[in-house]
């Protein structure tokens, strides 16, 4: 008894059993198989693909009249052998997916090597194969047929048929054809090999192209980290690496220091390697352009023994890195790495490794221009401010002095008072009280000093508006005065506070107040007066610096935005530039009316809170 | 200490900062001097403060009127008092005149206890100085106006250096009459020599006429 015709797929009438050679209708149901199976894989989606391959195996058990299917795939390089499909008859427990080299190492190096497994009973196994015999005893196999599978030329799994029912006999006929079937499995697996990769491809280009949108839509440094290490997540799961790292190279060095990681679950932290990594050979590579990758550090040349006790201390068990350039030169590295076992990574990985160094490069190299410009701006804004404060030195000093005079006057009367034989108490307290309020005094100017002179980032933060405008008033007012100028400050009443940055605004601020004090300051005494005016503007606020100053014309007012443009002998040319800059950076802008003979007023209007990604 | 008992006199403060007015204040209150403060140079000339002796102690840098511009101003109205003046930034120029208008000292802001005390008490002996002056000269006046037309005449051929004899030739009378009037004045005047009633001419004012025939 050989094969008997599933009455599900042939029609009994035409089946004919046989026991060596098949029947027509047999053939016929095969063909049949065969045909659907090569034109059923063709339009699947991956996923599908398995259950094309599973109902397929079913078809196989039906048609064959065995007891189980399965398909076997070899890992391409350490030839571990899997179950992945499986498909077994009602009244016994199927096949999970699992590695099978251990239950099967005789059947399997058979297989690997072209070779197929043919037992009609246990008994005809060989003497080696007593590991692989105990196996199909335990899990109830009388007879078995694995025929090796070939994929693309190369032998990469098998199809295995068992039966648990009964002995039987395999003839050669069955054999061959199953050889076919294997054929047709292997296209179908080369198929899905394709898809899937096509698959990925996308998969991949869509998390590229999902972290480029996020980086090139974030501006603040923390937020292009946190992205940063998203990607690199995003990239290590897709890659199936357990760490990535971003890598700068340090100054035009060999060297290369971590500035971005991400590591898997259970990857240990490796040790942290200050000032760089002590791989030579392959930061050389790197710097040179060129990619590394190895599934092993044995696969490194004997030029690269250098590097094997770095990477050992790290934990590398495989590697891919990539150089990234950027202007045709290498400023950063990308890695992905294993550290539980060895890896390949195929050279079907690289350009997509490359792509997503790319974008990385790009968008880092636009940041740093654009920190550039940031810094640059914030120097030019730190100069004109540090040069606009030493126009107030000598009132800023006076300022000083005053609360320092009264304390050392105080305090050297307090000692008086202490010497006298009966000192008078109440004195000296008010004395002392005097001393801390004036020292409190020259404390708090100083610190508004520091804080306005101060080289920093853009602290943004609720600002209310009378304190920003009475600093800076207590700053010049000195000034104004020794020049025969009056100040006069309108704030309107219960002002909404507005989200900004203290020494940009005070800076703004300052500036019209000195251009304006320096307007009013060269005309008739009997109208020398400054206003700074201050209110609700729609959603915002407005401050209004008024001078009753000689006014401009209409060519000077065209031009007195524009950097490097002054009227004044010693002036930079800058104050009203970064001014304008400083205010459109918070979401509002500076705007001057003036006439010949009618002064100036420069109006900046603010919103409330400036929108972000701004400055 | 500096305190004076015979310095008591007042000393009128002038400073815009409020802090460094209670400072100064406080310290001249307690070193035994009457203090009155002011906030401005202009408040100052409103109130117009009386004292017979007094002097201005006075920040230089002021809003409004500079304690340069009271300095002036009261030269002008004939109102000075010997001042002392305080800045955080004296340059040469500022501190040259207020020299030439009379300023005592001129003292850097801030200045030790015994710079402010002494240069005060230094103001106010000046100012006492002044007053007994003041009233010296007074007195001598009355005494030159309780003289004659005539007496008056001889005073000033007398102080002129002319002889007993000439004076009686140049007013026309005896010389033994001009010997009277020359002993009335110099008794009226209180002069106890010729060199004396000179000093007291010259400090009057009377410009020695050496001729006033001529007239």
């Amino acid at each position: 008894m050989t094969s008997r015709l599933p009455s599900t797929t042939i029609d009994p009438a035409r089946a004919v059993p046989a026991p060596d050679s098949p029947s027509i209708g047999e053939l016929l149901a095969f063909e049949r198989l065969l045909a659907e199976l090569s034109a059923g894989f063709v339009n699947l989606s991956a996923t599908s693909v398995d259950d094309a391959i599973t109902d397929a195996l079913r078809r196989i058990v039906g048609l064959l009249d065995v007891d189980r299917a399965n398909l076997i795939g070899f890992a391409p390089r350490t030839g571990e052998s899997y179950l992945t499909h499986s498909w077994t008859v009602d009244g016994f427990a199927s096949a999970a997916p699992r590695s099978v080299s251990g239950d099967f190492p005789w059947a399997m190096q058979r297989l690997q090597a072209g070779h197929p497994i043919v037992f009609s009973r246990l008994d005809e196994l060989p003497a080696e194969a007593a590991a692989d015999e105990a196996t199909w005893r335990r899990v109830g196999v009388k007879a078995n047929l694995t025929v090796p599978m070939t994929v693309g030329g190369r032998i990469e799994g098998a199809i295995a048929l068992a039966s648990f029912r009964r002995e039987r006999h395999w003839p050669g006929e069955l054999v061959s054809r199953l050889r076919i079937l294997a054929e047709v499995f292997g296209n179908a697996l080369a198929y899905k090999r394709a898809r899937e990769s096509l698959d990925s491809a996308m998969k991949f280009e869509q998390l590229v192209s999902e972290m480029l949108a996020a980086l090139l839509t974030t501006d603040r440094a923390e937020d292009r980290d946190r992205v940063i290490e998203a990607g690199l997540r995003d990239m290590a799961l897709f890659l199936g690496a357990e760490r990535a790292t971003l890598w700068e190279r340090i100054g035009s060095s060999p060297e290369f220091r971590k500035t971005q990681r991400w590591l898997a679950a259970g990857v240990p932290v490796p040790p942290d390697q200050a000032g760089g990594v002590a791989v030579p050979w392959i930061s050389a590579q790197i710097v040179a352009g060129s990619v590394v990758r190895f599934a092993s550090s044995a696969d490194l040349p004997p030029e690269a023994a250098a590097d094997l006790p770095a990477l050992r201390e790290l934990g590398v068990r495989s590697l891919v890195i990539v150089p990234l350039t950027v202007s045709g030169a290498v400023v950063r590295a990308l890695s992905f790495a294993t550290v539980h076992e060895e890896r390949d990574w195929p050279e079907a990985l690289l350009p997509r490794i490359a792509l997503l160094g790319k974008v990385l490069a790009s968008v880092l190299a636009r940041d740093e221009a654009h920190r550039r410009g940031e810094e640059a701006r914030a120097q030019a804004a730190h100069a004109t401010r540090v040069g606009a404060m030493g126009a107030f030195a000598a009132s800023l000093a006076h300022e000083l002095t005053q609360p320092l005079a009264a304390s050392l006057a105080n305090a050297e009367t307090g000692v008086r008072l202490l010497a006298a034989p009966e000192p008078d108490l109440d004195e000296l307290r008010a004395t002392l009280a005097d001393i801390v309020a004036d020292e409190r005094r020259a404390g708090d100017l100083v610190q508004k000093l520091r804080r306005f002179l101060r080289r920093g980032d853009v602290e943004r933060g609720e600002l209310d508006l009378r304190e920003v405008l009475e600093d800076v008033l207590q700053f010049v007012g000195r000034e104004a005065e020794a020049r025969g100028v009056r100040l006069r400050l309108e704030i309107a009443e219960a002002l909404p506070k507005v989200v900004g940055d203290r020494v940009q605004l005070q800076q703004v601020v300052l500036n019209l107040l000195s251009n304006a004090i320096d307007a009013v300051a060269a005309g008739d005494r009997t109208a020398r007066e400054v206003a700074v005016l201050a209110g609700r503007c729609g959603d915002g606020v407005s401050v209004e610096v008024r001078d009753s100053g000689a006014g401009m014309d209409g060519e000077t007012l065209a031009r007195i935005f524009q950097a490097f443009f002054t009227t004044k002998p010693k002036g930079m040319g800058l104050g009203l530039s970064i001014s304008r800059t400083i205010v459109e950076a918070h979401g509002g802008t500076l705007s001057a009316h003036s006439a010949p003979g009618e002064g100036s007023t420069f109006r900046i209007e603010l919103p409330l809170r400036p929108p972000r990604h701004t400055a | 200490m500096t305190a004076p008992a015979d310095a008591a006199g007042t000393v009128f403060v002038i400073d815009d900062d409020a802090s460094v007015r209670r400072a100064l204040e406080r310290k001249l209150r307690t070193a035994g001097f009457r203090v009155e403060t002011f906030e401005s140079a202009q408040d100052y000339v409103a109130r117009a403060p009386q004292a017979e002796i007094a002097c201005i102690l006075t920040d230089v840098r002021m809003p409004g009127m500079s304690g340069l511009d009271l300095q002036d101003s009261l030269a002008q109205a004939g109102r000075a008092l010997p001042m002392v003046f305080i800045t955080g930034h004296g340059d040469i120029p500022t501190t040259v005149r207020a020299m030439k208008g009379g300023a005592v000292d001129f003292l850097p802001k801030p200045s030790s206890e015994r710079e402010i005390l002494a240069a005060v008490a230094e103001a106010l002996q000046r100012s006492a100085a002044i007053e007994r002056e003041r009233r010296e000269l007074g007195s001598l006046r009355a005494r030159y106006e309780a003289l004659t037309a005539r007496e008056r005449e001889v005073l000033a051929l007398v102080v002129a250096g002319l002889l007993n004899k000439v004076i009686a030739d140049r007013l026309g009378i005896h010389e033994t009459t001009i010997k009277v009037h020359r002993g009335r004045v110099m008794e009226k005047m209180g002069a106890a020599s010729l060199a004396d009633l000179v000093r007291m001419s010259e400090r009057l004012g009377l410009a020695p006429d050496a001729d006033p025939a001529r007239r």
